[in-house]
């Protein structure tokens, strides 16, 4: 039994919108959260090195999280506001830079 | 949860799922076999091999042989020596030396045979099992082929976390209903969740570490801006085992013999067998020998071990013993060790066989 088309986005404007906030978007947080993490937590090299798989596996949910949305356009705005809360994050956090 | 979600759940499953299938497919199967590419290429060669413990390769010879054919002064030079086989596989790199001829200045790629002295190129020595393993990461399509292999992994990690979130309460009635003698029309839908659920924590391992393999790329980009684009101090800090070391001129002193070098080596820790070895700056005043091993799979899941020495002032640069773990390093070792199956033994690769077989039905 297929999925019930009443509940599927059907416009392609939406469809394009929310695989792209998760491929490109989702991307995008999942590098900039593992970039983060290791300049605020302790054990930095092996927080970085856990990133291998763990980048994966949030890149994933968050490919996931977009088709949960009514609409599209509205989870890029959301994934833009965490990249760029993110980045803030990292700038304080690269102050100090365990790895340079 | 509600119809809405339901339903858009289950419409990304079936898309993902049907979007990666042919290449899936392909993976899955091609990969099956690749497990047993050591066996396939013996068979293929049709040639008694002699099990040579890996400490007993007279590298000497090699060395001298290799000296004479492709001239190794100023060279970084890799060795792998496989398990059982007797064809080692060589890669060097351009020579650093100035003083260098034209011969010296080309990077090399192929296998030696540890007996014969008998070279062979990557295409000399292509067989079926070398296709079977490389299929799976469609080595076959230059340059986008393995980024193919890597969104193929993504998104079936996609399809998994998808797929369980749909087939949730399913999962466990139809485990215990499930029988291919009732219906055969029930059969698939029956065997897609539970033969998916049997084999979900083999996939997801998968998806996992074909995602690392093939797409580390796009784990070295943040990497590499947090090391502010320091390339050489995050592989050094990624793989201690493939630092190189600065040129500085040729060197006159008599170097110590590999085959000793690898003798105490192997005599250092009980069980320890050589994998890999590395030459840095051949005859140069900071030549390397490095060698790596590791225990046996059946005294330690993961065991490496890894001596580099210098050979200008004879002593121990740095030492890894293969009974301390280091988590950066042997992480990698892992995921190495369950996405090629390299435990266990034969058996194990026979339920890896039966595993991978799963998904293609």
């Amino acid at each position: 039994m297929p999925a019930n088309p009443k509940y599927l986005t059907k416009s392609p404007g939406q469809q394009f919108a929310k695989i792209s906030a998760g491929i490109l978007g989702g991307y995008c947080i999942s590098a900039l959260l593992h970039m983060c993490l290791p300049l605020w937590l302790p054990y930095a090299t092996e927080v970085l090195i856990s990133s291998m798989f763990t980048l994966f596996i949030v890149w994933c949910t968050l490919l996931l999280i977009p088709f949960l949305f009514k609409n599209g356009w509205k989870v890029w705005i959301l994934y833009i506001a965490i990249s760029i809360a993110l980045y803030g994050l990292y700038y304080i956090g690269n102050q100090n830079n365990p790895f340079v | 949860m509600s119809t809405r979600n339901y339903n858009v759940f289950f419409n990304v499953h079936t898309v993902s799922g049907i979007v990666i299938s042919v290449a899936l497919y392909i993976i899955f199967f091609a990969g099956a076999f690749a497990f047993f590419k050591t066996e396939i290429e013996i068979w293929e060669q049709g040639e008694p091999i002699s099990y040579t413990q890996r400490n007993e390769i007279d590298y000497d010879t090699i060395f001298k042989k290799l000296n004479e054919d492709y001239e190794l002064t100023g060279r970084d030079i890799q060795f792998n020596f496989g398990e059982n086989t007797d064809d080692i596989t060589v890669y060097m790199l351009p020579s650093k030396d100035s003083l260098a001829s034209e011969k010296g200045k080309q990077t090399n790629y192929f296998s030696i045979n540890i007996h014969s002295l008998e070279t062979k190129t990557y295409s000399e020595k292509y067989n079926l099992g070398e296709f079977l393993y490389s299929l799976p990461f469609f080595a076959q399509l230059p340059y986008i082929g393995i980024y193919l292999a890597g969104f193929v992994a993504l998104f079936f990690l996609f399809a998994i976390v998808s797929g369980v979130i749909v087939h949730w309460k399913k999962i466990i009635p139809n485990f215990y209903s499930f029988n291919p003698k009732t219906i055969l029309k029930r059969v698939w839908t029956d065997a897609h969740t539970a033969l998916g659920i049997i084999g979900l924590p083999f996939q997801f391992m998968f998806a996992v570490t074909g995602a690392y393999f093939y797409l580390s790329l796009l784990v070295l980009i943040p990497a590499n801006v947090l090391y502010n684009n320091d390339q050489a101090k995050l592989m050094e800090d990624l793989q201690p085992e493939r630092k190189s070391y600065e040129w500085i001129t040729r060197s006159n002193v008599e170097m110590l013999s590999f085959n000793e070098f690898a003798e105490n080596t192997t005599e250092k820790w009980d069980d320890f067998n050589l994998t890999r070895g590395h030459i840095r700056n051949y005859g140069g005043t900071n030549m390397k020998y490095v060698l790596i091993g590791e225990l046996k799979d059946n005294n330690r899941f993961i065991g490496t071990g890894r001596v580099v020495f210098d050979v200008n002032s004879q002593i121990i640069d740095s030492e890894k013993g293969p009974y301390t773990n280091v988590y950066t390093e042997d992480l990698q070792r892992v995921f190495r060790r369950l996405h090629f199956a390299e435990f266990g033994g034969i058996p194990m690769k026979i339920i890896y066989f039966i595993l991978a077989s799963l998904p293609v039905l």
